[in-house]
């Protein structure tokens, strides 16, 4: 589904990242991790063609990212909060989303329906702009944005930080269900291993912008990585 | 150790590595020099002031005419520096937790405001003023005493802005001020007579110089005490709860996209303390024309034009400039949904165009100065919607300073979503419309410069889709320019 080719993205002469080549499947949960600064954010970028790449390219069914914009038709992203807009109240932002992607009043509030555990009555119907939400909040309503219309493809930056312990657990089930029963491709990125290698079928470790593992989970692997960041 | 903390040097970096900061030096240079500029005109009215009363009021002593003026000035000043001072709140925060005094935090806040650029009248207008007086009363002492007062009042009304910020006894102020201005108007009973009477006692005996060093004493430590006090996240720093505005607006739904964008732009407008400012100032520029139109001098002259298309055109040139910084906050959302950039830009436009035609409206009561002035308002705001909103949108485009919503913009303190390109493009914006009435006029005679004005507009809202569609791609190109400046901070 996606391929990156000989990409690359350096600042002023320093490389923050440079991957010769990936590749991933449709209908698989991705996962990417490695520590601050190991170029996590700048790929998720790069893939939603919001950073240009020095060298290199990123395909998205073969869509060129940075030449066309009909990827936009099947991905979303959940990156951080410059993709909530503060002064909506959650469900004017719902409503904005689904206009955006075509989906009816009926069906945007079906979907909405089935997050309501999810959403612990501490979102919808508060009277409150997005803005004055707790972080936690906050980043159900990103997630749950760009869950919206069925995309083929989500893209989220640390899902599971800033959640309760609760919604963690919920937000994991939510993955694992979209992801096959919808046969939706995920890239999820996280600090939290277990919670990674719980859901993610394969994984890619980022060291200083290069993937210096690639893994099919395994029961083992949580063990291996675990070892890999202690020493 | 925490001596060794230097506000002034925070301040310093803060500014330099913000986005487009080499721009904002040569802005801050051209507003040192308009200051400047400022500074020179009050100087004037400051010496020329004393003669002026003088000549005015003869057989009136004119420190005495001035006093009485005081009062007005006063609440004057009151009233805007209420408006557009604010608590350097986001200063604040950050010494939360840090190991630094309160006290000392508060007291840099209250003496940073002092040397503030408000505060700049009582060394500019009022100390020539003094001056004038002492040297022509020959009076010395209590012309000193008159400036130093009048300092201190000045100083005071400083402090208690920040005292009345956020609190509710602002409304009761302004309308003690307003019904004070009314029984003087008509003669019912003058409060500022009254004041400048005790201003004037102050001329007699210097010693009463007392009275206004217990106001300014008084003032500074209640606000201190008070910033002091309301020193927690939760107090001052936060935001009350808001009456949602603008909710369903159902209405725009059959605009398909269009509606959806203009929704949001509602809302925008709405719902922060930053935009909502601009539909303030744009009710001020609507007034514009009254200070141009009444006046026999600037008949048929270029200001007029300028009055005109301040007069109607004030949402436009200030909303324009910051499209799409606007959407700065979540810019990254919009650029990775499928929004067609045309109907993106065609909201705005829309939004543009209404606020013109809505003001044109507004302006019809400008027809008591005749048929005249408002046919040269109607054809400056037909330049406005058809060339001015799109010459606003291709500045807006150069322009990759983020904007934060919900905070006040502040005069002459804060240089944010101000840059040189914002400051260049006034060429076109101002001087292009004064050329096209002018030139024609001069040379053609009347009629020809209000046609030729409105008729480069019309060509303007004829080509729409065209003109739109480069704009389109314009914006295209500009996208990652436009999202490094919005998120170099973060």
């Amino acid at each position: 589904m996606i391929h990156l080719k000989n990409l690359s993205k350096k600042y002023q002469g320093t490389t923050v990242l440079e991957i010769p080549e990936l590749k991933i499947q449709k209908g698989s949960c991705f996962g990417l991790i490695g520590n601050n600064g190991a170029g996590k954010t700048t790929l998720f970028s790069l893939l939603l063609d919001l950073i240009q790449p020095s060298t290199g390219s990123v395909t998205n069914k073969d869509i060129h990212v940075a030449k066309s914009e009909a990827w936009k038709n099947h991905t979303t992203a959940y990156i951080d909060e410059s993709f909530l807009i503060g002064y909506l109240t959650p469900e004017e932002y719902f409503d904005f989303i689904a206009s955006l992607r075509q989906l009816s009043e009926q069906s945007l509030s079906e979907s909405l329906e089935a997050f309501q555990v999810f959403f612990n009555d501490e979102v919808l119907e508060q009277k409150k702009y997005i803005r004055d939400l707790s972080k936690g909040n906050q980043k159900k309503v990103g997630i749950i944005a760009s869950l919206l219309g069925d995309p083929e493809l989500v893209i989220l930056d640390e899902p599971f930080a800033n959640l309760d312990p609760s919604s963690q657990i919920q937000l994991k089930r939510i993955i694992q269900e979209q992801a096959q029963k919808k046969g939706k491709t995920f890239l999820i990125s996280s600090h939290d291993l277990s919670h990674v290698t719980e859901i993610c079928d394969r994984i890619v470790l980022l060291e200083k912008g290069s993937p210096i593992q690639d893994i099919q989970t395994s029961p083992s692997t949580l063990k291996e990585l675990e070892r890999y960041f202690g020493a | 150790m925490f001596e060794s903390v230097d506000f002034r040097s925070l301040r310093k970096k803060e500014w330099k590595r913000g986005a487009q900061w080499e721009s904002k030096l040569i802005v801050r240079i051209l507003i040192i020099l308009f200051a400047i500029y400022m500074a020179i005109c009050f100087f004037f009215i400051g010496i020329g002031g004393y003669f002026i009363l003088e000549k005015k009021f003869p057989g009136q002593s004119p420190s005495g005419m001035a006093n009485n003026f005081l009062f007005y000035y006063l609440g004057a000043e009151l009233i805007l520096r209420y408006m557009i001072q604010q608590l350097p709140i986001t200063r604040i925060q950050h010494f939360m937790l840090l190991s630094i005094p309160k006290k000392r935090v508060v007291q840099n806040v209250l003496y940073r405001s002092l040397s503030s650029f408000y505060n700049s009248s009582l060394l500019f207008l009022f100390l020539p003023f003094a001056i004038v007086m002492a040297v022509k009363e020959e009076n010395y002492l209590s012309s000193a005493a008159w400036w130093l007062s009048i300092s201190l009042l000045i100083l005071s009304i400083g402090n208690i802005v920040y005292l009345l910020n956020k609190s509710r006894w602002f409304s009761p102020i302004a309308a003690g001020y307003a019904s004070v201005v009314l029984l003087d108007k008509f003669e019912i009973f003058s409060i500022p007579k009254w004041l400048g009477e005790g201003i004037n006692r102050l001329l007699e005996n210097p010693l009463w110089i007392g009275v206004p060093i217990v106001i300014f004493a008084l003032s500074y430590r209640l606000t201190k005490g008070h910033l002091i006090r309301n020193f927690y996240l939760d107090a001052a720093l936060k935001k009350k709860r808001e009456k949602m505005l603008a909710g369903e607006l159902k209405a725009f739904n059959r605009l398909g996209l269009r509606g959806v964008f203009l929704k949001n732009d509602i809302r925008l407008l709405l719902r922060n303390i930053r935009v909502r400012q601009i539909l303030f100032g744009a009710a001020g520029f609507l007034l514009y024309g009254l200070v141009f139109f009444p006046q026999e001098i600037y008949q048929e002259s270029a200001m007029e034009v300028f009055a005109a298309l301040f007069t109607t055109g004030g949402f436009v040139l200030m909303f324009s400039q910051n499209i799409p910084a606007w959407d700065s906050a979540y810019f990254k959302l919009l650029m990775t949904q499928r929004i067609p950039l045309y109907e993106y830009l065609y909201s705005k436009w829309l939004l543009l165009v209404v606020s013109v035609a809505l003001a044109s409206l507004l302006a019809i009561p400008y027809l008591y100065f005749g048929f005249r002035v408002y046919s040269l308002i109607l054809a400056a705001s037909i330049f406005n919607a058809g060339m001015g909103s799109f010459i606003g949108l291709i500045s807006g485009a150069l322009n990759h300073t983020p904007i934060q919503l919900n905070i006040k913009a502040k005069a002459f303190e804060n240089t944010q979503n101000f840059n040189l390109t914002q400051f260049l493009f006034v060429i076109p914006k101002i001087a292009i419309p004064v050329l096209l009435y002018w030139l024609p006029n001069h040379y053609l005679g009347p009629p020809w410069g209000v046609v030729t004005l409105a008729g480069s507009g019309l060509w303007g809202l004829i080509f729409q889709k065209p003109i739109l569609q480069l704009c389109v791609r314009f914006y295209q190109q500009k996208k990652y320019e436009m999202l490094e400046g919005f998120y170099k901070n973060s």
